[in-house]
């Protein structure tokens, strides 16, 4: 999960931002007008962009990483308002073109998974399938890291790829997709109540 | 986007977007608005026309971000405003779906023993839903009141300190994302994998409605989490200062 915060107290900055990133690759956009109302959120987690302008940067990473507590990594980009001759990567100047800001803060959110190879979404692996008959049969994540001999760690992982296969999230609507593939037979479960 | 203001007159808003229809009527409008204007109408039907243009925004653009000005809206308001939209919830929205859901399923000539599956897996989903919303209504909105009763008659805190000793708003913003969940996963049954042994045009209704509602309930959460639950601290901060 990636998220932008974009802290700014310009009504029209912000907003303009928030319709430009519409299109970014962000799970969410969060707008705030001051750094403060990040206290509202302390349960943000994940890899969080932060957005602000370079002004009220100086201090301000250590605290936002204190309020953050939940966060796997926190980058900055910072907004400059006047034309200048050395805008980084870094930087976002505000009259540059919409194109090119998305652009940015994606090459910036990407970065965030620099390791992780993007693959294209196609079948369930073998053992994805293991995993997702033992959800279906409704096993917690804890029993079926037992019964596979792997780490909860790796369920979990495994889970998520699922989902990101198939495009199913709950365990119960697990159940029922194993079901219409056939996977599964439904008089396995359908006495019982897993869906 | 365009917004929409007190000046707008109702009917024109309706013919820009006319998914706000439920969010009038939860506002307490029906329709037949001839050509007034919003502030005409809530002024007849004593609703809060500040209340009323933040709330059509709010659903009518994505990106409408008015935390600020929704803040000074009283709980009550907010409050009576959810619990409207509960009631269309389990008096219509879901019985709707839950007659789409056996229609399409009626129609079904094959495999239907598997797609079975969906209707077990929505009456599911209603059952969740339907705890969740009792849950606000029997736990958090009355303490959200009272909580609010406090903040104007300061004698009664003893009495509330008593009762709610550990309660407080966290956590109440994870609750929705089981729903979403759910809703997610049982439209991309119905796109993905059923099989296509159904009446096409009453999987499209089902589909649409199930569409408006995941559209819906996203703006409820939004506004339960944007708007009350923010005020709720404001408030809890206010109350429990000296504790």
């Amino acid at each position: 999960m990636s998220k932008v915060i974009i802290i700014c107290d310009s009504d029209i900055i912000l907003k303009g931002l928030s319709v430009i990133l519409s299109d970014c690759n962000a799970d969410e956009v969060f707008l705030m007008h001051h750094k403060k109302e990040l206290n509202d959120y302390p349960h943000l987690s994940g890899y969080i962009l932060i957005i602000l302008p370079l002004n009220i940067i100086n201090d301000y990473e250590i605290q936002l990483k204190q309020i953050l507590i939940n966060a796997i990594n926190i980058k900055y980009l910072h907004l400059i308002f006047e034309e200048k001759t050395s805008i980084t990567s870094s930087d976002i100047y505000i009259g540059d073109n919409p194109a090119s800001i998305v652009k940015k803060v994606n090459e910036l959110l990407n970065s965030f998974w620099t390791k992780k190879v993007i693959e294209p979404i196609n079948d369930l692996t073998k053992r994805e399938i293991d995993v997702l008959l033992l959800v279906a049969k409704g096993l917690a994540n804890k029993e079926i890291a037992d019964k596979l001999s792997i780490s909860i760690h790796t369920v979990i992982s495994h889970r998520k790829n699922i989902s990101e296969k198939t495009g199913i999230k709950s365990a119960s609507g697990l159940t029922m997709y194993a079901v219409l593939k056939k996977l599964i037979d439904i008089d396995e479960i359908s006495t019982s109540d897993l869906i | 986007m365009e917004l929409f203001n007190e000046n707008s007159k109702l009917a024109q808003v309706i013919l820009k977007d006319h998914t706000l229809l439920p969010v009038i009527n939860r506002l307490g409008l029906k329709l037949g608005f001839g050509d007034s204007t919003i502030q005409q109408l809530c002024k007849k039907e004593g609703i809060d026309v500040t209340f009323f243009v933040e709330i059509i925004n709010v659903f009518h653009n994505e990106n409408y971000f008015s935390e600020k000005k929704l803040l000074d809206f009283s709980v009550t308001t907010v409050i009576d405003y959810l619990l409207k939209t509960h009631r269309n919830y389990v008096d219509y929205v879901i019985p709707e779906q839950e007659r789409l859901i056996d229609l399409f399923l009626s129609n079904c000539t094959t495999g239907c023993k598997e797609n079975e599956l969906v209707r077990k897996f929505n009456k599911k989903f209603t059952e969740e839903f339907i705890k969740h919303i009792q849950l606000e209504e029997i736990e958090i909105f009355p303490y959200v009141i009272n909580l609010n009763e406090v903040i104007g008659n300061p004698s009664k805190k003893a009495a509330f300190m008593d009762q709610y000793k550990n309660f407080t708003i966290k956590g109440f913003e994870k609750e929705h994302n089981n729903m979403d969940e759910k809703m997610f996963d049982l439209k991309n049954i119905i796109i993905k994998y059923l099989q296509p042994n159904y009446d096409q045009n009453i999987g499209n209704s089902l589909l649409s409605n199930l569409f408006i509602f995941e559209k819906d309930l996203k703006n409820h959460s939004r506004i339960e989490d944007k708007i009350l639950v923010p005020k709720v601290k404001q408030l809890e901060k206010i109350v429990k200062k000296d504790e």
